[in-house]
């Protein structure tokens, strides 16, 4: 039996297919350490020091990382804190 | 600089006279850095014109704010307690986070200065390093102030390499 899914999900697809909102992107530089990047990462998101390393060296070895899909407002809170740790971090639209 | 105590958000490290007479001289750098990085996307769009000036000036703020609190808690002394022949660094609440945001501006601001060199260690090398020598000296002190920070603050005590991302 096929289940269908949940109005609110088919709303919500409507919605991003209208606006797809803004990826938060860091990418890579060569003189923010590490370690340092990856606790701003901990400290912005709150996420466990796992999730931000992945994403870090996602960042080191891809050359970028998308950490956050947000809407306008939010996708700007997130690249002026991570901007004031002088991570290069942008908000793109999505290709 | 190690790391003598961390209780919560208190953190407490021990210097020897060298080691504090070098994190004064290397703070007193700040603010170093330029805004070449403040732009909010990479994309030319209008929309963005009233974000980006924003972020010129919540950066602006930023180094207003940071340099009150450096010279009223670590310039004039307040943080450092003389202990014999070393001395003991105290940073609490939000210090560490500060102290951390200063050392990475020095870092940062000594690489844009320096032109955005992609091989740090290519700038030992050059022959017309010379000139640069205090720049990359900045950056790479920064960085090692930078990493007992994060360790500590990360509570793991062990050093990984200082490797960039």
């Amino acid at each position: 039996m096929v289940v269908p899914a949940p109005a609110i999900g088919e709303k919500t697809k409507e919605k991003e297919a209208q606006d797809p909102g803004f990826l938060v992107i860091v990418w890579n530089d060569p003189v923010n350490l590490m370690d340092y990047v990856t606790h701003v990462f901990m400290k912005v998101f709150g996420w466990n020091k796992t999730k931000a390393e992945t994403h870090m060296l996602e960042v080191h070895q891809q050359g970028k990382s998308v950490v956050a899909k947000e809407g306008f407002e939010k996708a700007e809170y997130y690249v002026h804190r991570l901007q004031s740790y002088h991570l290069q971090a942008t908000m793109e639209k999505p290709a | 600089m190690k790391l003598l105590e961390r209780l919560g958000e208190r953190l407490v490290f021990r210097l020897s006279t060298r080691e504090k007479q070098l994190l004064e001289r290397l703070l007193s750098f700040y603010p170093l850095q330029s805004d070449t990085l403040a732009k909010l996307s990479k994309a030319v769009d209008s929309r963005f014109d009233d974000g980006n000036q924003l972020l010129v000036e919540a950066r602006k703020e930023q180094r207003s704010e940071l340099s009150g609190w450096l010279s009223r808690r670590l310039c004039e002394g307040a943080a450092f307690v003389a202990t014999g022949t070393t001395w003991r660094l105290v940073l609490d609440g939000a210090d560490p986070e500060r102290l951390l945001q200063v050392l990475n501006e020095i870092r940062v601001g000594s690489w844009l200065k320096l032109g955005r060199p992609e091989n740090l260690d290519a700038v030992e090398s050059d022959d017309g390093a010379m000139a640069l020598a205090p720049l990359h000296g900045l950056m790479m002190l920064s960085g090692q102030f930078e990493m007992v920070l994060v360790h500590a603050m990360m509570g793991d005590a062990g050093s990984r390499a200082t490797d960039e991302a």
